[in-house]
């Protein structure tokens, strides 16, 4: 495990190279522009009538912040997630959240509802979710790893079948289309209104999880120890799994659903700093965004329209996540 | 303030003026099929079209040469045989489809405006727009308020609904091209070939009219509420799912068993169902293969949820030519599709041309 001031430096790091990401990010894209003009105009005020600026400032600058919060609270959320279930193979569909999410957005596409209707319905579909997996844990008078996993298995199964069921109720030649679109997730439709409403859930629940950093160590020990060290588990665990589910309903509701990057990153940042949450979940935050930033580059430049993210995240996430496995194997085998 | 820097800034006052003056002419104002009022520039000579039927109705109305972006999925809505109307189709841009676009190819493209499908994302809209980019929705149906972009809208009258809205649609698309001669010429002739073919079969009886059944692949089918079933009806037909199955749907084979229809039709752009249907011995008991009657229809018959002019001026006149001989015995469907492709084409009609 890398020393405190290893950690340190390779933070710096990480957060400098994040940074210069975002200004690569910001030269890209199908308008032509020079990465000098780009720079001028964001050192000037924005100025409406000039489409140059108006690119930079109304089009790109609120989709790479939008890709990079997005992206961020996803690897937040997957590390902090693994760590509470004590699971690798967890990532944030498993409490509910992303189904749930996924419906709400559904429902409202296929119902014509108002893009910020549409939103809250996302939003508030998502956390509800987690309520449901919670009221079945009570049901069941448990509340252990092992029973809030299996009901957030149930949900994401029940909202599954509700998307589908929405995707086939919806008319084949017009809404269809739209829901398929939005469900593969897209930064296409980014302004700075989207921005606000994800950035205020991710600096939220993204203060509190950094808070409870050290906690969430306890939290991935046994139960019985964590209760030995005098830490009670339920009240800090619902804590910490309502910020996450902020977290993903935030960015299911402005992006659609993405997969792949919740499970990857964590691993990513895993095999970086270790498994210490102190330094885990700042990693996991700084390159979840600024892979995202990376993927989004590539959704809008391949081609001439849009790419949806989530093809691109699975495409890109799939090989990432082999080539690490098998990395790992070799490590800990030497 | 370095020279690179000064000249920076007088591209930005300049670029600023010229979006100013260019705003202060733009004293044109079109309202839209969502009823959206609409600002355009005064003449119109860069168009993006993200609608297949639009791009369809602007070729009709020969403005393909101001068309400087085109939807990326063309060729899979109109077929690749479009390219024969408009050849630089295949070197065109193509910044976006129906539901969604990239602002930025947008914004390269310089477009005065850009044509959208109804059901296109509000953002969407919204973001073009916020761009400073006109933007047209076209539904090509007339629809109550409040009902205009949803999927399946309440119609008083259907065949009113389709009608009037493909007028509208078509005088607007005419209108934003500055095109309004060429859209009356394409709604005349429409609408007076039409009632010349449908006059033949208006009055057989519903009890004597053929039992249609029209075959999409994997047992999809058309029911009630889309064109499909007005092209049927004024060809003389009836469309045996329409009783009981509403929009789009897929149907159980058993079900199309039970309809026996005497005919079956197969739109242009799935010639393998021809085949798969007439091979199949699951099928074999049906009226419609039992005597060879699984017809594939030719490229203007767009037995599609939206009326296009060719459809409703030849394409039904072909299919109740199909079902009636005898009624139409002096009619060559031919020269009327080589008439009418040569009238808004600008080429000569081929069947199975490709």
């Amino acid at each position: 495990m890398p020393s405190e001031a290893r950690f340190r430096a390779l933070h710096a790091g990480l957060i400098a190279l994040t940074l210069l990401l975002a200004l690569v990010s910001l030269g890209l894209g199908q308008y032509h522009l020079p990465i000098g003009d780009v720079v001028t105009h964001l050192l000037h005020p924005y100025a409406p009538n000039e489409i140059a600026g108006q690119v930079v400032w109304t089009v790109r600058l609120p989709r790479v912040v939008m890709a990079f919060l997005c992206g961020a609270a996803l690897g937040l959320s997957g590390a902090t997630l693994q760590g509470v279930f004590r699971n690798p193979l967890v990532d944030p569909h498993i409490i509910g959240v992303t189904s749930g999410a996924a419906f709400g957005g559904t429902l409202a596409i296929l119902l014509g509802l108002s893009p910020l209707l549409m939103m809250s319905s996302t939003f508030s579909f998502g956390l509800a979710a987690l309520g449901l997996v919670y009221l079945i844990a009570t049901l069941q008078r448990r509340e252990s790893t092992l029973v809030l996993i299996l009901s957030g298995i149930i949900l994401s199964g029940f909202f599954a079948a509700l998307v589908s069921l929405m995707q086939y109720l919806a008319d084949t030649e017009e809404v269809l289309p739209n829901i398929v679109f939005w469900l593969l997730g897209s930064f296409a439709t980014a302004n700075w209104h989207k921005v606000m409403l994800v950035a205020g859930p991710v600096l939220l629940a993204g203060s509190v999880l950094f808070a409870l950093r050290w906690r969430i160590n306890l939290l991935s020990l046994d139960e019985k120890d964590a209760r030995a060290l005098g830490v009670s588990i339920k009240p800090l665990r619902r804590g910490v799994l309502v910020s996450c589910a902020l977290l993903v309903a935030a960015q299911v509701a402005v992006s659609g659903s993405i997969a792949w990057v919740g499970l990857v990153i964590p691993h990513l940042a895993r095999l970086l700093v270790g498994a210490d949450h102190r330094r885990l979940l700042p990693t996991a935050f700084w390159l979840g965004g600024g892979f995202m930033m990376a993927v989004d580059d590539l959704a809008r430049t391949l081609t001439d329209a849009e790419i949806p993210i989530g093809i691109i995240t699975a495409l890109v996430g799939a090989p990432v996540f082999t080539f690490l496995l098998i990395y790992s194997q070799r490590w800990s085998a030497r | 303030m370095s020279r690179r820097h000064r000249l920076y800034l007088c591209t930005a006052l300049a670029c600023s003026a010229f979006f100013a003056s260019a705003a202060a002419h733009a004293d044109r104002t079109v309202t839209d099929q969502l009823g959206r009022q609409v600002t355009l520039p005064d003449h119109v000579h860069r168009v993006v079209v993200l609608q297949h039927q639009t791009l369809n109705l602007l070729v009709q109305l020969n403005a393909q040469d101001d068309i400087v972006g085109v939807m990326s999925s063309w060729k899979k809505q109109l077929g690749p045989q479009f390219a024969r109307f408009m050849p630089k189709i295949t070197t065109l841009p193509m910044p976006g489809d129906l539901t969604q676009a990239n602002i930025e190819s947008l914004l390269a493209l310089h477009p005065q405006v850009v044509f959208v499908a109804n059901y296109a994302p509000t953002e969407m809209i919204q973001q073009i727009q916020n761009a400073g980019i006109p933007v047209v929705a076209i539904s090509l149906r007339e629809d109550a308020a409040g009902e205009k972009n949803k999927m399946n809208p309440t119609m008083a009258n259907e065949e009113q609904a389709y009608n009037d809205g493909l007028k509208q649609g078509i005088r607007l698309i005419g209108d934003v091209v500055e095109r309004p001669k060429e859209a009356e010429a394409l709604i005349d002739y429409t609408f007076r070939a039409r009632a010349n073919a449908n006059a033949a079969v208006a009055d057989i009886p519903e009890d004597k009219k053929v039992r249609v059944y029209m075959a999409n692949p994997d047992l999809n089918t058309y029911g009630s509420g889309k064109y499909t079933g007005l092209m049927m009806k004024h060809a003389g037909a009836l469309n045996v799912a329409a009783a009981t199955v509403k929009g789009a749907r897929q149907v159980s084979l058993e079900q199309v068993l039970q309809w026996n229809p005497q005919v079956i039709f197969v739109q242009d752009r799935y010639p393998e169902v021809v085949k798969a249907i007439e091979s199949d011995p699951q099928w074999q008991a049906i009226d419609a293969v039992k005597h060879h009657r699984v017809w594939l229809m030719p490229e203007y018959a767009k037995a599609w949820g939206y009326p296009m002019p060719e459809a409703m001026a030849i394409g039904e006149l072909w299919m109740a030519k199909k079902l009636y001989p005898e009624r139409y015995k002096d009619i060559n469907v031919d020269a009327q599709a080589q008439d009418y492709y040569q009238h808004f084409y600008r080429v000569s009609w081929k069947s199975h041309a490709l």
